[in-house]
């Protein structure tokens, strides 16, 4: 049973790796939806492109740019700075997506009154919109969040300590590795039910609190 | 060139694994969703666990509990098998979910209508209900298969040739990660970003004609 202690030695890192990287995300999305939403066509489109390409690259792919491409010879990260650098920025993308699905998700009448009562577009986003749209956006986030925790278990390739760099470890030392990655899962399961939970009734208690027209 | 020809030899080996793991993830995708709805409580309590622990666990848990963990009870599972069974369970899991929500949004007036025209429960489901839920749960699991493309280049810590490892082991001889993984990156982004534009044009022209 010295697994189950060995392989809680990684959660700090797994939590640690899963909320600073998804503040980072949280708040540069902001900016990053701002200029997706931008009035000028070109600005709306190269946000776009950015978007894509770093969601369209696999996480594990950037992490190796980051750890050993830049770190051959250009900036040498230790390897939690690389992973939240990488994490932060791939999630920022995500949130921007997700930021925007719920300005989109949003009925129109609701900028139309804005318009009609003289708001101007700040105000608007501010009190009105804004504060709908993150409704219809928090329970996505939430989604994300908890993709955010599991997918955290790349770092270890990078050699972050966490829950999965001691199930490898253990497992290349004692070859029992069923029970020690059947522990580490076990560890996501039960920190991730609660995320769930709370995503699906988030869900419907937001929804109530949003304008239908 | 023969950079570029050795990350192509693994693209390929990226691409046969995606197709490899939609071949066990669709079926068990569908499967799973038809049978949470199952009148049976052992089999549906079973196929609930069995989605939930395939979408709780991290890919990279999923892969190296059956690569690393089986040869323990002397099943040796090949590289490519190992990933195939592993993400197939995770992406049949999440499938499952989709196809779900794509049979529930089928109205209930078909079934009603189908179960007055007397078809069997069956029937109802093979003629009537997944044909149309499928349909209305397309762009997302399309949306979904490039995830598993994506998801693929975890392969990479089970040994599996793809695409991230060529490029790795082209990095670690030459000593210049940087180009090599740059270039990998290209490769998954020329593949994923068009493909990805593409199911969001789709998804907007269905919402357009609902």
């Amino acid at each position: 049973m010295r697994f189950i202690v060995i392989i809680a030695r990684g959660i700090p890192y797994t939590l640690l790796l899963t909320v600073v990287s998804f503040a980072i995300g949280a708040a540069l999305g902001l900016p990053l939806v701002a200029l997706r939403r931008s009035r000028y066509a070109v600005i709306r489109a190269l946000t776009a492109l950015i978007i894509e390409i770093v969601r369209g690259v696999p996480v594990i792919v950037w992490l190796f740019v980051v750890y050993f491409g830049l770190g051959a010879g250009v900036i040498a990260f230790t390897p939690l700075e690389a992973a939240i650098i990488v994490l932060g920025v791939t999630s920022a993308a995500y949130m921007a997506e997700i930021y925007r699905s719920g300005m989109i998700g949003l009925p129109s009448g609701q900028y139309e009154a804005a318009a009609a009562l003289g708001l101007n577009h700040m105000t608007t986003v501010r009190l009105v919109t804004g504060p709908q749209a993150l409704r219809i956006a928090l329970p996505s986030a939430v989604t994300y969040l908890l993709a955010l925790f599991k997918n955290s278990s790349v770092a270890y390739t990078i050699g972050v300590t966490e829950m999965l760099f001691w199930a490898f470890k253990e497992t290349e030392e004692t070859l029992q590795g069923v029970l020690v990655y059947g522990i580490a899962g076990a560890y996501y399961l039960l920190m991730g039910l609660p995320l769930a939970v709370a995503s699906r009734s988030l869900d419907r208690r937001l929804r109530a609190r949003v304008a239908t027209q | 060139m023969g950079t570029w020809r050795q990350l192509l030899d693994g693209l390929t080996v990226s691409v046969e694994l995606t197709v490899t793991t939609l071949a066990v993830g669709i079926p068990l995708g569908l499967l799973l969703a038809v049978a949470v709805g199952s009148k049976s409580r052992p089999i549906r309590w079973f196929c609930i666990a069995f989605a939930e622990i395939g979408r709780g666990l991290p890919w990279l848990v999923l892969l190296q509990i059956f690569y690393f963990g089986l040869p323990e009870f002397h099943i040796t599972l090949g590289a490519m098998l190992a990933a195939t069974v592993g993400t197939g369970w995770g992406a049949g899991a999440f499938m499952s979910e989709i196809i779900r929500a794509g049979l529930d949004a089928v109205p209930e007036g078909q079934r009603e209508a189908a179960a007055a025209s007397g078809l069997a429960y069956r029937d109802i489901l093979r003629y009537v209900v997944i044909p149309q839920g499928i349909r209305i749960a397309l762009p997302p699991l399309i949306g979904f298969a490039i995830m598993v493309f994506q998801g693929t280049s975890l392969a990479f810590t089970i040994a599996v040739p793809e695409l991230l490892s060529h490029a790795y082991g082209i990095g670690a001889t030459t000593f210049r990660y940087l180009n090599v993984l740059i270039m990998a990156g290209i490769l998954y982004a020329v593949i994923i970003v068009p493909c990805a534009l593409m199911v969001g044009r789709y998804e907007r022209q269905l919402r357009n004609f609902v």
